[in-house]
């Protein structure tokens, strides 16, 4: 467990001949920020204290003991009375493991705040939704958690937890993030150098006390672009215990519209038809005011006109920027049938090398698919093909050349209906290929 | 018995028939149209085949009987007793309505002769 102490006010003995070494008692901590960065396992924790400063010189002893905290990180810096307050040096005495002590100079005697911060590991946080779409599949309602779990020894009362969205590679990164909302201000020369007290945390105060006097409200969670982060700030404050894992409500948004959409593409599932439900992350579908990370979707469906719910699928979703389509595979469906035949097979025009071997030669196929929906609604359904080679096809089906070796065909089927239709696929070989 | 959907054909199988006997001989399998290379060997072919299949009933009841027969490769029909259903590239199939006790000199006779087009032995039976 990591302690704070500062040593309470009798003198302790002292090298320096005119300075007396003040240890001050150490009260409970005012405020906790938790900026959780899933991608590196890193949590940035800020927390503010006030302490008793003497006149002088104060001993301040901090202990990292059987917790995840990188002690290479810990930073203190004073909030009030900043110019009078100065940390003379940081000392990690022998024979005590895991502690560090900063001499503090203070010009004033009385109660100052002071901000602590470090980086631990051992916090992470999940996303998860759950989807209910209606009967028709037309519509669905989405409501997203996050999963806030503490493995890092360490206690969080009344943290306010911050939870960053995007990839992190280097502390740098960490650092330019921490200036963000702050412009003008060059970037501190260090990762952990303490940046001047911002608008964000001062906003952030504020912000909790308004929370905190709605505590009945379910806890909103706050979102904000930076750059090529996201920053969702959970509403009011949150005591997470070492071992414990909080799930917070994120959102949630009705009616928000929805493709019931059908993949067949043999190459990836087989003969399986696959289920999608497909959505697009923006305004004109009720969402799009944050993007979504990623996490575990647990998907429904109403089965019965008073709303029985069946359970139709658990997938997960990539992360989903704002404006994007999202497309979550549900697994197949075995009401949907797609039957691939070939039904016509020729080989054409053969042609013969000098010693008179046959070196060039046309396979030309003729495929015919049996599409039927079983179901008792419509549903869109999307055919890949793959070819190799020098080919083409000839059909009277729409289609799309998705690239230079996929066609997809895209048709709509109502609910129990049944459709064909056939292409005629030409493949050159040999010298007779000329790609 | 797999998941069968609302409004699909399901088929059981439910034994084997001993009252309907089926023989089967391949009586003609001639290479033709033969294309040899500078050294004189065949190195493309066409093919002329004929099947007879011989059927008889032995059951007190018209029976009806799909045979199916796979001829591989690009291949054409020349000529058919009966007439055939293409089920895919590879697959034929002859639906029969035997009539009860067609047997001896009254069983029933489907013969047929095709035809393999550019025959280089490494043609596809299946897909």
């Amino acid at each position: 467990m990591r302690t704070l102490l500062l040593f309470s006010a009798l003198c302790l003995l002292t090298t320096l001949a005119d300075a007396r070494i003040n240890v001050v008692t150490l009260p409970g901590r005012d405020t906790v920020q938790l900026t959780i960065y899933n991608s590196a396992d890193l949590t940035m924790v800020k927390e503010t204290r006030f302490l008793t400063f003497r006149k002088g010189v104060n001993k301040l002893e901090f202990s990292w003991a059987n917790t995840l905290i990188d002690p290479t990180s810990v930073e203190f810096r004073a909030l009030t009375q900043a110019d009078k307050v100065e940390v003379l040096d940081v000392s990690f005495p022998p024979r005590v493991t895991n502690t560090l002590e900063w001499r503090i100079n203070s010009e004033v005697s009385g109660e100052v705040q002071v901000e602590i911060r470090y980086f631990t590991s051992g916090i992470n946080w999940a996303a998860d939704y759950v989807a209910e779409a209606n009967k028709a599949e037309k519509l669905m309602s989405l409501a997203g958690n996050v999963r806030v779990n503490n493995n890092s020894g360490e206690d969080y009362e009344n943290a306010q937890v911050r939870l960053v969205v995007g990839v992190i590679r280097l502390v740098e990164e960490i650092r330019q993030l921490a200036q963000q909302g702050r412009p003008g201000q060059p970037p501190p020369p260090a990762p952990c150098t303490p940046a001047p007290v911002g608008a964000m945390f001062k906003a952030g105060a504020a912000f909790m006390l308004a929370a905190e006097a709605a505590a009945d409200k379910p806890k909103e969670i706050v979102k904000e672009g930076m750059s090529e982060y996201f920053l969702y700030t959970v509403e009011g404050r949150d005591t997470i215990l070492n071992g414990w894992s909080k799930r917070l409500p994120s959102f949630k948004t009705t009616e928000v519209p929805i493709v019931s959409y059908y993949k067949f593409e043999r190459e990836q599932w087989g003969d399986q038809v696959m289920r999608f439900y497909r959505f697009k992350n923006d305004k004109e579908s009720k969402l799009g005011n944050e993007p979504l990370p990623d996490g575990a979707v647990m998907a429904l469906r109403a089965v019965t006109a008073d709303n029985l719910c069946a359970f139709v699928g658990r997938t997960s979703v990539k992360y989903i920027p704002i404006g994007e389509q999202v497309e979550m595979e549900l697994g197949n469906d075995r009401e949907v049938t797609i039957k691939p035949k070939l039904m016509d097979w020729q080989k054409l025009d053969l042609r013969y090398n000098q010693h008179g071997d046959p070196d060039g030669w046309t396979i030309r196929e003729t495929w015919q698919f049996e599409v039927q929906n079983s179901k008792d609604i419509g549903i869109m359904l999307d055919i890949r093909r793959n070819f190799q080679g020098d080919w083409s096809i000839k059909t009277d089906a729409k289609n799309e050349k998705v690239d230079a070796h996929k066609v997809k065909f895209v048709l709509p089927l109502k609910s129990r209906e049944k459709q064909t239709f056939t292409y005629e696929l030409t493949t050159k070989y040999g010298t007779n290929a000329t790609r | 018995m797999a998941l069968t959907p609302a409004d699909r054909e399901l088929k059981l199988f439910i034994g084997q028939s001993r009252d309907v006997k089926v023989t089967q001989r391949k009586v003609r399998d001639d290479k033709t149209n033969l294309r040899r290379n500078n050294s004189n060997h065949v190195v493309l072919w066409d093919t002329d085949e004929e099947i007879k299949i011989e059927i008889e009933n032995f059951k007190k009841d018209a029976v009806t009987l799909v045979i199916v027969e796979h001829i591989p490769g690009y291949w054409k029909m020349v000529k058919s007793s009966h007439e055939f259903k293409k089920k895919d590239a590879f697959t034929i199939e002859y639906e029969l309505t035997l009539p009860k006790e067609t047997t001896g000199d009254k069983k029933t006779i489907v013969t047929l002769n095709y035809t393999r087009l550019n025959v280089q032995n490494n043609e596809p039976a299946s897909y």
